[in-house]
């Protein structure tokens, strides 16, 4: 089974350390190198004109950054924010340069070493789904995690997609 | 008796000698070889290239009857056949023609050369070279034989323009080196046709015999990346004072301060083997130095050439900088050989009268150094890497906000003491001053733009053959950094115009208005209020407002029978693809330009007006605000969200009076002001589509907004405060949020989004027109 898993996806994922989160009952990972910090919510400004995952923007230490509500763009129900509410202070290459992105999620969870073994193939559901955003599966104490490829997730194209609200 | 006399004189006794000769005497061709000796050693003309093949057989013939006496008898008649066809064939050389294929006998190895069409000064370099060779060759030195082979290889290739490879180079240098010990044992000079070469025109013969020694070790890209660096300061330098000579012809300090910078970069270039470059400063320098003794006169034509110089030396400076950038070779510049040539014939001159002449008004005007201009320059400075100081002035803006943050939570310190309140106080100032330093840094003065803008001027006019005089006052003016940058292309396009356009054709035109023959272009800068303002202006014909108004008609701008007021119509020029020139110039009439300088204008947060009489001139007025850092700001609540309101833009704030709203229909909501009505909108329709309930103004605030002469109002619920804040620019793709013009931290550490009127006034009146009741 595992070979027709992975002949169906591609093994996107690296072994590493990850930092895991949940959304709902579901826990996701990122890799850890692309985590700059963890913060409690804060007030989030509104942004007028900008896609209904992007909550607006905070302050951090001087630098305004944008928070994009994941819950929103996995098309999960809204939720109210809880005290364990957090956002993920992600970095990801741009063009540009390097950016920093918020990350509203429910929780945190632990930083995991999650290693190659233990990494599956992220499966293929057919039709148009597009899972190019997902690294791979991982099997932890009982529990898949879904590994994310942050980059994909907050993809150049739905921020152009603002560029084209004008 | 002329070479070519003798030459066939010794051809003709050598054809006698072998006849003579005794087939069975073993010792037969030693006479011949005593023959041939004077034709291997006759001193050749390069010229005649027929000397080269008559020496070529010669020498071929020797060592061909060398090798025949050496083994022995049998071989003496064959040997004697051959030799004495070669002679026959050499004699049919001699007389000028070609001799056939046969004739030179096959077994002599004597390759007919395909003759290649070598260019006259190749020519020479090619034939001394094999000339050399043959010698060598014959003298027994081998080394010095193949080496001198090897180059006359290289100079053959150059010659048809083909590539040369680095190896080859490399070998042949290496040859040489041998050939050298082998000659001398010591180090010999640099051999007579190596020296010869640097009067033709190839890529060898501008290596600067130290410099391309050291050509490896200096090609460090940091080092050369400084050089680049510094060569274009000492090339805008240079043109600098140059300018101040071409107005004063008497000012010694501006031609030493030229002077020098040429004579650096002499020993700058030449240390990182740019030979290019080395050569056009080295000949440009001595052309100077000539000019300092008073050898030579400043006239019109050498400032001319003085210009070039300079223009090619900052080509290629950008080259150097293009290939570190890129990792490829230096590319050529065109034309630079044919400028230096100039720039020889020019030096070499021999003095004229006029040389007593200038020295004496280079000595009378030695009242020479500008006080003013020196001291200008005496100011120290210090360079600084531009990203740490951008850093250091985000921390200061960060100070700033953390102070203000303080400061608005002091109000609610029941518990301060009287110490607490005199040290914020304190903290205050220091952090005011900070700021104001932090501000200063990044300002920098007009100047530099300015003089950029005289040469441009300078070249144009003379492009157009019109006497221009170009004055620029306010050079101190400061503003910030990022903004000088952006204002080159406006103001350069700007100039050209007036110069294009603005100034009368001829002289003879100006004399009939009654102007001076030399037209007047200004430009001049000088803080008012909070901002910049640069004129730009000239005593030109103005505008023609008939003109414009027929283009604008034509172009639909305007529609027909509507006349709109003369500063509309001059606002005309600015619209895209408006033109009224006759005659697209290579400089404008294209009808691109005066959209893009506005835009560009705009884009700075600033303004443009024009101001113009019909035969007396045009003034181009640019307001720019001093820095975009920080700006003033009314805050306004609307819900529960503050938004901040660019103070400039703010006419006034009203509660108004229920008399005063009304809703027009079919175009919303408006109030009368002062017996004008104002369209009003409201924040939440602009920004999330949807109009809150019962937003009909009662009660609220109405923030009076203007820009470039419309207005419109924003309903709030109320206004707040009044703050200076640090502007923040949204990034990660939201910079171009329409009517938000960026972002701040307000001093409850909350982000607050900052308005764009401008925008705000343009959706709102064209939603009004929109506007289904």
């Amino acid at each position: 089974m595992k070979a027709a898993a992975e002949l169906d996806g591609k093994k996107n994922a690296e072994a590493g350390k990850y930092l895991t989160f949940k959304l709902d009952s579901e826990e996701y990972g990122l890799k850890i190198q692309k985590v700059k910090e963890i913060i409690g919510v804060m007030s989030i400004t509104k942004v007028p004109k900008t896609p209904d995952y992007v909550r607006g923007v905070i302050n951090l230490r001087g630098m305004v950054i944008p928070v994009v509500d994941l819950r929103e763009k996995f098309g999960l129900a809204a939720v109210i924010d809880t005290k364990e509410t957090c956002i993920i202070v992600v970095e990801i290459m741009k063009a540009a340069g390097i950016v920093s992105t918020g990350l509203l999620v429910d929780s945190v969870s632990e930083v995991a070493d999650i290693g190659e073994k233990d990494i599956e193939a992220a499966p293929v559901f057919g039709g148009d789904t597009n899972t190019s955003y997902i690294l791979g599966m991982a099997k932890l104490r009982g529990g898949i995690k879904i590994l994310l490829d942050i980059e994909n997730v907050l993809s150049t194209e739905e921020i152009v997609e603002i560029e084209k609200l004008k | 008796m002329s070479v070519n006399e003798a030459i066939k004189e010794l051809i003709e006794n050598l054809s006698m000698e072998i006849v003579m000769a005794d087939k069975n005497d073993g010792a037969a061709l030693t006479p011949i070889l005593k023959k041939l000796n004077p034709l291997i050693l006759i001193p050749l003309n390069p010229s005649l290239v027929n000397q080269t093949r008559i020496l070529s057989a010669a020498a071929v013939m020797h060592s061909y009857a060398k090798k025949a006496e050496e083994s022995g008898n049998g071989s003496i008649e064959k040997a004697l056949d051959v030799l004495s066809r070669a002679a026959a064939a050499m004699q049919v050389i001699a007389d000028g023609n070609q001799p056939s294929e046969a004739a030179f006998p096959p077994e002599l190895g004597l390759q007919e050369t395909k003759e290649m069409p070598l260019k006259t000064e190749f020519a020479s370099l090619y034939l001394s070279l094999k000339n050399l060779s043959l010698k060598a060759k014959t003298a027994g030195k081998k080394e010095t034989a193949a080496a001198a082979a090897l180059f006359a290889v290289i100079i053959e290739k150059l010659s048809n323009a083909e590539a040369l490879q680095n190896e080859e180079l490399l070998i042949s240098m290496e040859a040489w080196s041998g050939a050298e010990m082998e000659l001398a044992g010591k180090s010999m000079p640099m051999p007579k046709t190596q020296e010869q070469s640097s009067t033709v025109h190839s890529p060898l013969s501008t290596v600067h015999p130290e410099a391309s020694e050291q050509a490896g070790l200096n090609t460090d890209p940091a080092l050369l990346a400084e050089f680049v660096t510094e060569a274009m300061e000492h090339a805008e330098s240079a043109e600098k004072n140059m300018l101040r000579l071409e107005k004063e012809k008497g000012d010694k300090e501006a031609l030493n301060a030229v002077f020098r910078v040429f004579h650096t970069l002499k020993s700058l270039s030449g240390f990182f083997g740019l030979d290019e470059i080395y050569l056009l400063v080295k000949e440009t320098e001595s052309l100077l130095s000539k000019i300092r003794k008073g050898e030579l006169a400043i006239s019109e034509t050498l400032m001319e050439l003085l210009f070039k110089s300079v223009d090619y030396l900052k080509k290629m400076t950008a080259n150097v900088s293009a290939s570190l950038k890129n990792n490829t070779e230096i590319a050529r510049e065109a034309g630079l050989f044919g400028h230096v040539q100039e720039i020889k014939y020019t030096a070499e001159r021999k003095p004229s009268v006029l040389s007593a002449v200038s020295e004496a008004c280079l000595v009378n005007t030695a009242k020479d150094a500008k006080p003013q201009a020196q001291a200008a320059a005496m100011k120290e400075t210090v360079k600084i890497d531009s990203q740490k100081l951008d850093r250091l002035i985000d921390t200061i803006g960060e100070i700033v906000i953390a102070e203000s943050m303080i400061n608005a939570g002091a109000e609610s310190a029941a518990s301060a003491s009287g110490g607490y309140f005199k040290n914020l106080s304190h903290l205050n100032k220091t952090t005011r001053r900070l700021h104001e330093l932090g501000l200063a840094l990044r300002l920098m003065p007009l100047a530099a733009v300015m003089q950029k803008m005289e040469r441009i001027v300078r070249d144009q006019a003379r492009l157009h053959n019109k006497k221009i005089n170009f004055t620029a006052s306010g050079g101190e003016t400061e503003i910030d950094r990022s903004v000088v940058e952006k204002l080159q292309d406006p103001l350069v396009h700007m100039l050209r115009n007036a110069v294009d356009h603005g100034i009368e054709r001829t002289g003879e035109d100006r004399k009939k208005a009654g102007k001076p023959e030399t037209a007047e272009i200004r430009i001049n800068a000088f803080h008012r209020g909070g901002n910049v303002v640069i004129e730009v202006s000239d005593d030109g014909k103005g505008l023609n407002r008939d003109r414009i108004l027929a283009a604008g008609i034509e172009n639909g701008l305007i529609e027909k029978g509507k006349i709109p007021a003369d500063q509309d119509i001059y606002d005309l020029i600015f619209k895209p693809g408006f033109s009224t020139a006759a005659v697209v110039t290579d400089t404008s009439g294209r009808g691109v330009g005066m959209d893009v300088v506005k835009r560009n204008i705009e884009a700075l947060r600033g303004r443009v007006d024009i101001m113009t009489i019909k035969g007396e001139g045009t003034k181009f007025s640019i307001s720019l605000p001093i820095t975009t850092a920080i700006i003033e700001v009314i805050v306004a609540r609307l819900n529960d969200e503050k938004y901040m309101i660019p103070a400039l833009s703010i006419v006034e704030s009203v509660r108004p009076s229920y008399g005063s709203i009304m809703t027009v229909a079919g175009k919303g909501l408006m109030i009368k002001l002062r017996g004008s009505l104002v369209p009003v909108f409201s924040l939440n329709k602009l920004f999330y589509g949807k109009k809150k309930e019962k937003e009909d103004a009662v009660g609220q605030t109405v923030v009076v907004v203007e820009d470039n002469n419309k207005r419109a109002g924003i309903l709030v619920d109320e206004l707040v405060d009044r703050q200076q804040i640090v502007v923040k620019s949204l990034s990660n793709g939201m910079e171009n949020i329409p009517g938000i013009a960026g972002c701040t931290i307000m001093s409850d550490g909350k982000v607050g989004l900052i308005i764009d009127a401008a925008e705000v006034i343009k959706n709102a009146t064209r939603e009004k027109e929109e506007a289904i009741v």
